[in-house]
């Protein structure tokens, strides 16, 4: 048991949960038909990628701050996703008056 | 174990099920605004986790955009797109056995490779031959550092987090009671040569890792951020070795590790050096972005005539 | 990472609770956090008599007077009220977040606390990041904002949340532009490091050794540019603070009270303990970026005689400044009328942004070129004195209305 607490495995723990929480992210992304509950599944996988990057950065040896520095670079861009994201799920309320992913199929018809 | 280390166990696994519980909860919770609540509490959890691996900077990059930007946005979207009167907001989900199989399968997957794999935990050592004294063979030296308490190797030339290394020393082939002593010398920038001082030394007894091999660990705290080099030796009843560096000496000679306060300082120089095309193309795509969303969102005008 | 009270700067938090005495650590964060809490409580409640007064004796009134010589025990009445009243939970209400909210808020503000540089080498928690901690922990105010008015099932509530939300974010990017333009002199985020670094210099960067007191200070580095950049940060922290005359999340002949309307009791106390504690670190970061933090206005810190020690000294001026800068948020609020909505963001997004951009530039000109700098200055000051003195050409006759003369 002792075997599996933090400070004797720290990167295998921080994998585990980033594991659990890219998983859970990817359901939420799976099952949830509102758009915005959708982009939350998103950034869920997004933190949990980042986990794993600073993770390796940090306790892998002679790794640099590579890691570091990706995970910097995937924050703004989920930032700049969200916006964007944001802005399309609004302008679908405006066009069909609910933001369900499945009924925004205007293109199909 | 140490009652540090419970504690610092203890903190992590309240984190760890405060994300997962964060997690679960977007992920089935069937009111949408608890949902984005429920982000709260991840983000904030995961900004620990960055915490735990000393990770100051992204911690509070992670705090700064992730909930002051981006769940902001995302509370105002779900406000903004329902008809909120209504506290009890219901939030769709088409659950299904095949979505919890295959998200159990892959998550089963994930932890098996992260958790059987072997991490490569240790940084490359140096070795090194003590010359023999009377009548005993030679004793091979093999020296190594860690970073903070132990986890992490530390590469020579490696930066060393917030000031706190250790420094190793196993030698085979040495029979008897002995023990290590552990010098470390830190650099001044003098007229544009690195000057070496003693700075503090450190003694261990030696201990038997495995058969013919005795190691003994040196640990330097509180480390005030600079460039370091350190040197062991060995004592016993007969007298003493030479120091044996880890690094190579002499004037010039570069430092075998450098003490950082936090990852500011390196991330800071980073962007400004080698990822310096990559900030800029990021800080043009933001602008894009921005613009992007400012003309998605806006109110259709439509002209008259 | 972070070093504590009681631990040497380099060390870090975790390093001291697991490499040092763990016992001794802990202690310390566990009398840092129980002193920090105490005294936002006691300076709240002086301040909310203190606030009282002000109005009552710009209004030509006399204020509360009843409790206490002078009505100077009012604040433990009022705390005393707060604590025994009802607390309302609505029956529309979201329990659990309705519950969560106040500890959201109050929480984001006293963790800024934690990093404030109080006086010389000491705060509860020094850190690298300082400033950008600050700031980030203060975003969890806006989260808080949001789940109370959401949770509280009330349209007042909720528009006045929305409301807050939208002012808080907007102001952010000139009071973070602003930020970033001083640290540009500055060189570091450490909250120490950047009173420290005011201690010497001044005038465009050309006098680096100089102790000029005063006149090394932030706001007097790169005149005028450093002076508007304070009133920039100034003006936006004060509607960051939710304060009159940006008090529109709370417009009480519009919105009953805003985010906080069904709150009652302890809760509503919660809310109320956030504001003032968030106008102090408004106010401390301006000390400390622009008045020097807990530098003198003259010489070193010496510990005068009636301050016994130099960290006294510095902890004396420090607060003074703070409390200066927080009675002069006061003072705005009886004197002027509110914003409107569209004119908040105006004047965040048209004009408060662009000064703040300006700032940056020439800071960042006059620190790379010393000169530059100067005669950026100059031009900057021609240009407002053209300005000015058109408006006062332009400017309509003040119209003199007889003075209010109870004798006559």
């Amino acid at each position: 048991m002792t075997d599996y607490l933090f400070s004797q495995r720290p990167l295998e723990n921080l994998l585990v949960l980033s594991a659990a929480l890219f998983v859970l992210g990817l359901y939420t992304i799976v099952t949830r038909k509102n758009a915005v509950s959708v982009l939350m599944g998103v950034e869920l996988v997004l933190n949990a990628a980042n986990v794993n990057f600073v993770a390796f950065s940090q306790y892998l040896p002679g790794r640099g701050i590579h890691g570091s520095m990706f995970t910097i670079f995937v924050i703004l861009l989920a930032a700049a996703e969200a916006a964007v994201a944001l802005a399309i799920i609004i302008g679908i309320y405006q066009n069909f008056g609910r933001v369900d992913v499945d009924q925004a199929d205007l293109m199909k018809e | 174990m140490p009652i540090q280390e419970i504690l610092l166990n203890i903190f992590f696994y309240a984190f760890a099920l405060v994300a997962l519980g964060g997690g679960i909860a977007v992920a089935v919770s069937r009111n949408i605004v608890r949902s984005a609540f429920a982000l709260l509490a991840v983000l904030f959890a995961v900004a620990a986790m960055y915490g735990f691996m000393r990770a100051d900077f992204i911690l509070v990059a992670q705090v700064l955009i992730y909930v002051g930007g981006i769940l902001v946005l995302i509370i105002f979207a779900v406000m903004l797109t329902h008809k909120i009167t209504d506290v009890r907001l219901s939030n769709e989900s088409a659950p299904g056995p095949a979505a919890i199989f295959a998200c159990l399968c892959l998550f089963f997957a994930l932890a098996a490779v992260a958790l059987s794999y072997r991490w490569e935990r240790a940084a490359p050592s140096r070795e090194a031959t003590v010359p023999s004294r009377e009548g005993q063979p030679p004793i091979r030296l093999e020296l190594s550092m860690t970073q903070g308490d132990g986890r992490t190797g530390v590469t020579p030339g490696g930066t060393v987090l917030d000031g706190f290394v250790r420094c190793a020393v196993a030698a085979r082939g040495q029979g008897g009671e002995a023990q290590a002593r552990f010098r470390l010398e830190r650099g001044v920038l003098k007229e544009s040569v690195w000057q070496w001082s003693e700075f503090r030394t450190a003694e261990a007894r030696f201990r038997a890792a495995e058969p013919g091999t005795r190691r003994a660990e040196g640990s330097f705290d509180r480390l005030p951020p600079g460039p370091y080099r350190w040197s062991a030796r060995i004592e016993d009843f007969e007298g003493e070795t030479a120091w044996v560096a880890f690094g190579s000496q002499g004037e010039g000679a570069a430092a075998d590790f450098v003490s950082e306060r936090g990852l500011t300082k390196s991330i800071g120089s980073a962007f400004m050096g080698p990822y310096l095309l990559p900030f800029e193309l990021v800080s043009v795509l933001l602008l894009a972005a921005l613009v992007g969303a400012a003309y998605l969102a806006r109110k259709e005008v439509h002209r008259q005539g | 990472m972070f070093g504590t009270a009681i631990m040497p700067v380099e060390t870090g938090l975790w390093d001291a609770v697991l490499y040092g005495d763990w016992y001794v650590s802990l202690l310390g964060i566990f009398i840092a956090c129980f002193v920090i809490v105490n005294f936002i409580a006691v300076y709240a409640g002086v301040n909310t008599l203190m606030e009282r007064k002000i109005a009552a004796r710009m209004q030509a009134r006399i204020g509360p007077y009843q409790v206490g010589p002078h009505g100077s025990l009012q604040w433990l009445a009022d705390a005393l009220k707060l604590m025994v009243k009802e607390d309302i939970i609505p029956r529309n209400a979201d329990h659990l977040l309705f519950r969560l909210a106040p500890y959201v808020v109050f929480g984001g503000s006293f963790a800024a606390w934690v990093a404030l540089p109080f006086t010389a080498g000491w705060s509860p928690a020094v850190m690298d990041v300082g400033i950008l901690y600050i700031l980030a922990v203060s975003s969890a105010v806006v989260i808080g904002i949001l789940m109370a008015g959401w949770s509280s099932g009330s349209k007042w509530a909720l528009f006045g949340a929305m409301r807050s939300a939208a002012q808080i974010v907007s102001y952010e990017v000139p009071v973070g532009i602003t930020l970033l333009g001083m640290l540009l002199m500055y060189g570091t985020l450490n909250m120490q490091e950047i009173s420290q670094a005011q201690e010497t210099g001044g005038f465009f960067g050309f006098l680096t050794d100089w102790h000029g007191g005063i006149f090394s200070w932030g706001l007097f580095r790169h005149p005028p540019f450093t002076i508007l950049a304070f009133l920039v940060y100034y003006t936006a922290g004060l509607a960051e603070t939710n304060r009159t005359p940006f008090d529109i999340p709370e417009a009480e002949s519009e919105l009953v009270a805003g985010y906080h309307t069904e709150y009652s009791g302890m809760r509503f106390s919660f809310f109320f303990l956030a504001e003032y504690a968030n106008m102090f670190v408004v106010a401390a970061i301006a000390t400390t970026f622009f008045l020097g933090g807990w530098l003198p206005p003259f010489g070193h810190l010496v510990g005068r005689t009636f301050l016994v020690s130099p960290l006294l000294e510095g902890v004396f001026w420090f607060m003074s400044k703070c409390f200066f800068l927080v009675f002069v948020m006061m003072w705005l609020r009886w004197t002027l009328p509110r914003y409107r909505v569209d004119q908040l963001m105006d004047l965040c997004w048209k004009k408060l942004t662009p000064v703040a951009f300006i700032n940056l530039m020439a800071i960042g000109v006059g620190e790379f070129w010393h000169l530059g700098g100067l005669m950026l200055g100059v031009a900057a000051l021609a240009a407002l004195g053209l300005l000015v003195s058109k408006e006062v050409a332009r400017a309509e006759p003040v119209i003199q209305t007889p003075a209010l003369n109870p004798k006559s």
